[in-house]
């Protein structure tokens, strides 16, 4: 109980220094953060264009090619390639968005088998851990680094 | 026929085969995402007690998503893993789902529907904890500015342990919130839920004048759980995301409330029938050449149902014990993208992960280590 009133201080008092604090973000689409927004908690902008749909937004992502030739900046992928699977990845990630928000919705389900994180191949406490995962989580922690079906 | 009843026809062989004649398939259409998964590691505390017991395991998977609209998924995956020691422990795991989102995407709704099946097996010793469920729900959001999203979700629950006659469990979840940006880019989000479940677990009556107790037939026991969630998360700097939470969650059961310990341990149904505190916090950091980089920890103080435990191995005799817990974790991971000429993507990723657990029940003293690695492969 005094752990909890000690990170209970802590938290306020970080979470009133970070309110105060300018962020500096390329990750936002006009620079200013007047369109940020985090439904997914990860402290990125969810409204940051990610043009090539890898999840990474296109100011920290090496692939990206600003002011591509094709007339429409870089809507489909690098030049020359195959429009079509950048296309399922951008769907592939908005319903991903989709996944992380429901699994948000949630501090922990109960029971509930179809919400396993990660690969997850066998024990979990529901912490949140494992890249290859092992075992029947109850998702309560922090997120794991591996959610099903997405980053 | 209930979802229920259609998961268990399903066995995980046929699950597999369909899942293959899916991904040949898939092939044929740009519409549809593909991936493999290999990985492998070590865990040096299998069940969360005092044993300590480790063992290595690797673990192969397959999933597929198809898209025959803009607004509706299919997905389907499978998973095996295998143990080296704890043979028994090796599992398939096998899952379906469709998602519909039944709005447009220029509409300040987002209504979205969802429904999944999902089923496990393990080997002999634990086929006690084979397991098929299913899922159906539905999300609302709602952008009421810039800013502010309202955000309700409601679904149905049922999972059932098919080879054990308790700890099947079958319920409703509602959330609501409400996700606000503030002060620039700060993003402050307030959640509400409420679950209620039933779950099948056998009767103790009392029969002697101390804690002798004999078990009857299995019943349905239906309790409350309300959970309340603060999360904030921000940018630091261009390339780094920092996330923090505080949660409460409550049982509302009878003082006299109890599940049977013999199963109390980490595949146990009763595993989650705690409530309590948690803090948690993270940050992830997208290094250049698409390596991304995430750090969390966690603190739970875990207050479970009381637990009846078996005197002796041949007795009738019950004795009850409460169980506390100070739950700390950290964990760490890396992962890099790595783009192919022909557009896929291969992810290969390491994790580590400490977890220390401090117990008014000597035997869920305990400390884990675990380290893995995988490897995603886009198809």
């Amino acid at each position: 109980m005094k752990i909890g009133n000690l990170l209970l201080t802590a938290f306020a008092i970080l979470g009133l220094v970070m309110l105060t604090t300018p962020a500096t973000q390329a990750q936002t689409c006009d620079g200013n953060g007047s369109n940020f927004v985090d439904l997914d908690n990860d402290g990125f902008n969810d409204n940051a264009p990610d043009h090539d749909g890898d999840g990474y937004p296109n100011g920290l992502d090496d692939d990206y090619i600003k002011n591509a030739q094709d007339g429409d900046g870089y809507q489909y992928g690098k030049l020359g390639e195959n429009p079509e699977p950048k296309m399922v990845q951008n769907m592939t990630q908005k319903f991903n968005r989709l996944q992380t928000f429901n699994g948000n919705m949630f501090q922990k389900r109960i029971g509930t088998l179809g919400e396993m994180n990660g690969p997850g191949a066998g024990i979990c406490d529901g912490t949140g851990g494992g890249t290859v995962g092992t075992g029947i989580c109850d998702g309560t922690g922090p997120k794991g680094p591996q959610k099903r079906g997405g980053e | 026929m209930t979802i229920e009843r259609i998961a268990m026809k399903l066995s995980i062989p046929k699950v597999v085969l369909i899942l293959a004649a899916i991904l040949i398939a898939s092939n044929l259409s740009a519409e549809v995402v593909t991936e493999a998964t290999v990985g492998g590691g070590y865990q040096s505390n299998l069940f969360n007690d005092s044993n300590s017991t480790g063992d290595k395991y690797a673990s192969i998977g397959m999933g597929m998503k198809y898209y025959p609209s803009g607004s509706t998924q299919l997905a389907a995956g499978a998973q095996y893993s295998t143990f080296t020691n704890y043979g028994d422990l090796s599992n398939l795991t096998g899952d379906l789902s469709v998602t519909i989102i039944a709005t447009p995407e220029t509409s300040p709704f987002t209504l979205a529907l969802t429904g999944s099946m999902a089923a496990r097996k393990f080997g002999t010793l634990y086929k006690l904890y084979d397991q098929v469920g299913g899922m159906a729900g539905a999300n609302f959001s709602y952008r009421i500015t810039r800013w502010a999203y309202l955000q309700s979700s409601v679904s149905y629950l049922n999972n059932n342990y098919t080879n054990s006659d308790f700890g099947s469990n079958r319920g409703v979840d509602i959330a609501t919130g409400v996700n606000l940006t503030v002060l620039g880019s700060n993003s402050i989000a307030l959640k509400m839920d409420y679950s209620r479940r039933s779950f099948d677990q056998p009767t103790l009556i009392q029969t002697g004048s101390n804690n002798s107790s004999t078990k009857s037939q299995s019943t349905a026991e239906i309790f409350d759980i309300t959970g309340v969630l603060l999360r904030y998360s921000r940018p630091l700097g261009e390339r780094t995301g920092l996330n923090l939470s505080i949660g409460h969650r409550q049982l509302h059961v009878d003082n006299d409330y109890t599940v049977l310990g013999y199963t109390i341990d980490y595949l146990s149904p009763w595993t989650n029938l705690w409530e309590g505190m948690n803090y948690s916090g993270g940050l992830k950091h997208i290094f250049p050449k698409q390596i991304t980089a995430e750090l969390s920890c966690a603190y739970f103080d875990k207050s479970f149902i009381d637990v009846i435990e078996l005197g002796e191995v041949t007795s009738e005799t019950y004795w009850r014990d409460t169980r506390d817990d100070q739950l700390t974790t950290l964990s760490f991971s890396i992962s890099k993208a790595v783009s192919l000429q022909n557009g896929k993507q291969l992810t290969p990723s390491i994790y580590f992960g400490y977890r220390k657990n401090q117990s008014s029940t000597g035997f869920f003293n305990y400390e884990d280590l675990s380290a893995s690695i995988s490897l995603k492969i886009g198809l």
